[in-house]
């Protein structure tokens, strides 16, 4: 397992209280129910403080699942 | 601390908890703040169960309205320019320039004058914590950033003004706000990104400080109940033994200022209730003499004990805690000389021993750790009194064994206990009292001030507050004991605190005659907890009951009857 997915695991356990670590990497808007604008927010800010990145407004809006964020980060090259 | 870390910390936390509850009271978007405020009060609670309650976006005052028609606990208000006038958030586009400024203010002061009148209709909640803006508002006047406008030396004074007519309040604390400049720079504050995103003003860096610094004002650290200080080159700049009564100096004239500085500081603490003792290697006539001089700017009388000899430092130490009856880890030490440092350490490792560096600038870092260590809001009408009243009980304790005995000494006090009943507000120094008091303390239970308000208002609940006062002179409020009335003639003894000054005088018997004979009670049930220190009460119940205390202790009026020890003070109930 990298390093991001672990790191974005931890966001996720972190802003999502009571998911658990092997149901993270399958967390959307569609599966957790929790996922609202404020939660959307604060996972923008702890994924931003976490990964030392600003993530576009546009960009944001589209992301609704783990693996958006995944395939992001991804693209970003953050893995270093 | 980290959003994660904090996010984290809170997931850690026990959900069966006993609940601190806090309304966060703002204008934006409150969720970082909120986590932030959660976590740092979390972890200076670490068995609690933080709650903290949001208000509606945009809403300052209403939400602040609705608070205090419903007080859930304490309160954190925290003000944007944006809530004062949504001219000056930087989410409008109202229009900016000079011809908007004069009409800004005007509603700015009648923003912050509601704020005041709310705020001053708090007083029977709990703590409210307040910060004044913390972001810059938008550029509506424009100026240079390095000129002091007109808008904005006018907000910054409308601000001021707010801030002063809260500050006498005891049940409010603001934010200092060049402490939070210090901590966090006021470039690296404002997010415009995630205001326009989200309504969040903040970077998360200074969220982090803002919220750390609301939680200190909501639970700030106990503070610290005494001062032992070294003389030469302490106190006082120069060795008494060779420069002579007169040849010590702590003035401008001789470069010693920064000894006036400490001094200064001894004393305004002597003053707010801090005991302030004296330990040197010297002769003590001379330390005498040199303490009685006229113009030495912290008084003789505000200094006891004063050990003066050529004995160990640590010695001395031992014995001024034990005149004081406080424990080490309440106690700072201060020397100049390393070793004497080293010494008192290595005998009391709980104590905090401070160096006295001569240097002018750390003895300012000196005294302003002092004042974080030893401040606090308000002062009390006991602070005036605990020294003296050690002293008086020194005296009194000097009198047993010697010429009287204890029996004779206590009859011959002509001691008056008076018990009030505390009302609704209550007289904070029976918090104080109750969160301050370690050894004769029955479980050590602390309370914040909407716990405590919410025990009191509670039906069948009540308080007793005691002070007591003898010919040795008064110890003004010394004892605290919260009950629950249960069966018929029967008592929950919940909470029940004696100062440790007022140890001696047999006042923990009057009380709970008062107790047996006021409410003629047949039972008193004692929500006794074995702590660390308070090995004093545990005595004194394990005694009258005949029983090794635990879960579910009780005191029959029969048993008190028979093995209580006999007190001479009158007591008193002024109302009734």
């Amino acid at each position: 397992m990298d390093s991001t997915h672990a790191r974005l695991i931890a966001c996720f356990t972190a802003v999502f209280r009571g998911l658990a670590p092997d149901q993270a990497p399958h967390a959307s808007v569609d599966t957790l129910l929790a996922w609202d604008s404020s939660h959307h927010f604060m996972l923008m800010q702890v994924i931003e403080e976490n990964f030392a990145i600003q993530i576009p407004e546009e960009v944001l809006g589209d992301i609704d699942s783990f693996a958006g964020f995944e395939d992001y980060l991804a693209r970003k090259g953050t893995e270093s | 601390m980290r959003l994660i870390e904090a996010l984290s910390l809170l997931q850690r936390a026990d959900p069966a908890g006993p609940g601190f509850r806090v309304a966060l009271i703002c204008g934006f978007t409150p969720q970082p703040l909120l986590t932030f405020l959660a976590a740092h009060l979390q972890s200076r609670l670490p068995g609690r169960r933080i709650e903290v309650r949001e208000g509606q976006f945009g809403d300052l005052a209403g939400n602040l309205q609705r608070y205090l028609r419903e007080p859930c606990g304490s309160a954190v208000v925290v003000v944007e320019w944006a809530d004062l006038d949504s001219r000056l958030g930087w989410r409008q586009h109202g229009g900016w320039g000079r011809a908007r400024v004069k009409d800004i203010c005007a509603v700015v002061e009648h923003q912050f004058n509601t704020l005041q009148a709310l705020l001053a209709g708090a007083s029977g909640s709990g703590i409210v914590a307040v910060a004044l803006p913390s972001v810059p508002p938008a550029p509506v006047e424009p100026v240079p950033s390095w000129h002091y406008g007109e808008l904005q030396s006018r907000l910054d004074a409308l601000a001021a003004a707010f801030a002063a007519s809260l500050s006498s309040s005891p049940h409010i604390r603001l934010v200092r706000p060049s402490h939070l400049a210090a901590l966090s720079p006021q470039r690296q504050r404002l997010d415009v990104r995630t205001l326009n995103q989200a309504g969040f003003p903040y970077q998360l860096p200074h969220t982090d400080v803002l919220a750390g610094l609301l939680a200190q004002l909501l639970q700030p650290p106990t503070p610290l109940k005494g001062i032992i200080t070294d003389l030469d080159d302490t106190l006082w700049a120069g060795i008494l033994g060779e420069a002579g009564v007169n040849g010590v100096t702590w003035d401008l004239d001789h470069h010693a200022a920064q000894h006036g500085i400490y001094q200064q500081m001894l004393q305004s603490l002597a003053d707010s209730g801090v005991l302030v003792a004296v330990a040197t290697k010297n002769d003590s006539r001379l330390v005498r003499s040199a303490l009685e001089r006229p113009d030495i700017l912290l008084r003789a009388d505000s200094v006891f004990p004063v050990e003066a000899h050529w004995g160990p430092k640590s010695e001395s130490v031992s014995r001024i805690l034990r005149a004081w009856n406080v424990a080490a880890d309440s106690v700072v030490f201060i020397d100049d000389s390393a070793m004497e440092l080293a010494e008192v350490r290595n005998a009391h490792p709980t104590m905090k021993c401070l160096p006295f560096l001569g240097d002018p600038n750390q003895v300012a870092e000196l005294v302003s750790e002092l004042a974080d260590l030893f401040g606090k809001p308000f002062d009390s009408e006991e602070d005036s009194l605990r020294s003296k009243s050690l002293r008086a009980g020194a005296e009194m304790h000097s009198r047993i064994g010697g010429v009287e005995s204890l029996q004779q000494v206590l009859a011959g006090a002509n001691g008056v206990l008076t018990i009030v009943p505390l009302s609704d507000p209550p007289d904070p120094r029976a918090l104080e009292l109750v969160n301050k008091t370690n050894q004769f303390n029955l479980n050590g239970r602390r309370f914040n001030e909407a716990d405590w308000l919410q025990y009191l208002r509670s039906p069948g609940h009540w308080v007793w507050m005691a002070s007591y006062t003898d010919r040795f002179g008064p110890l003004g409020k010394i004892s605290v004991l919260a009950v629950c009335s249960t069966a018929d003639g029967e008592l929950d003894l919940d909470t029940w605190v004696l100062s440790c000054r007022a140890f001696g005088r047999r006042i923990e018997y009057a009380m709970l005659d008062a107790l047996f004979e006021r409410h003629a009670v047949r039972r008193i049930h004692m929500r006794f907890e074995a702590t660390e220190r308070n090995g004093p009460i545990q005595e004194l119940l394990s005694g009258l009951t005949g029983a090794a205390l635990g879960e579910g202790s009780a005191l029959d009026a029969a048993a008190f009857a028979q093995r209580k020890l006999p007190w001479y003070m009158r007591v008193e109930y002024p109302y009734g």
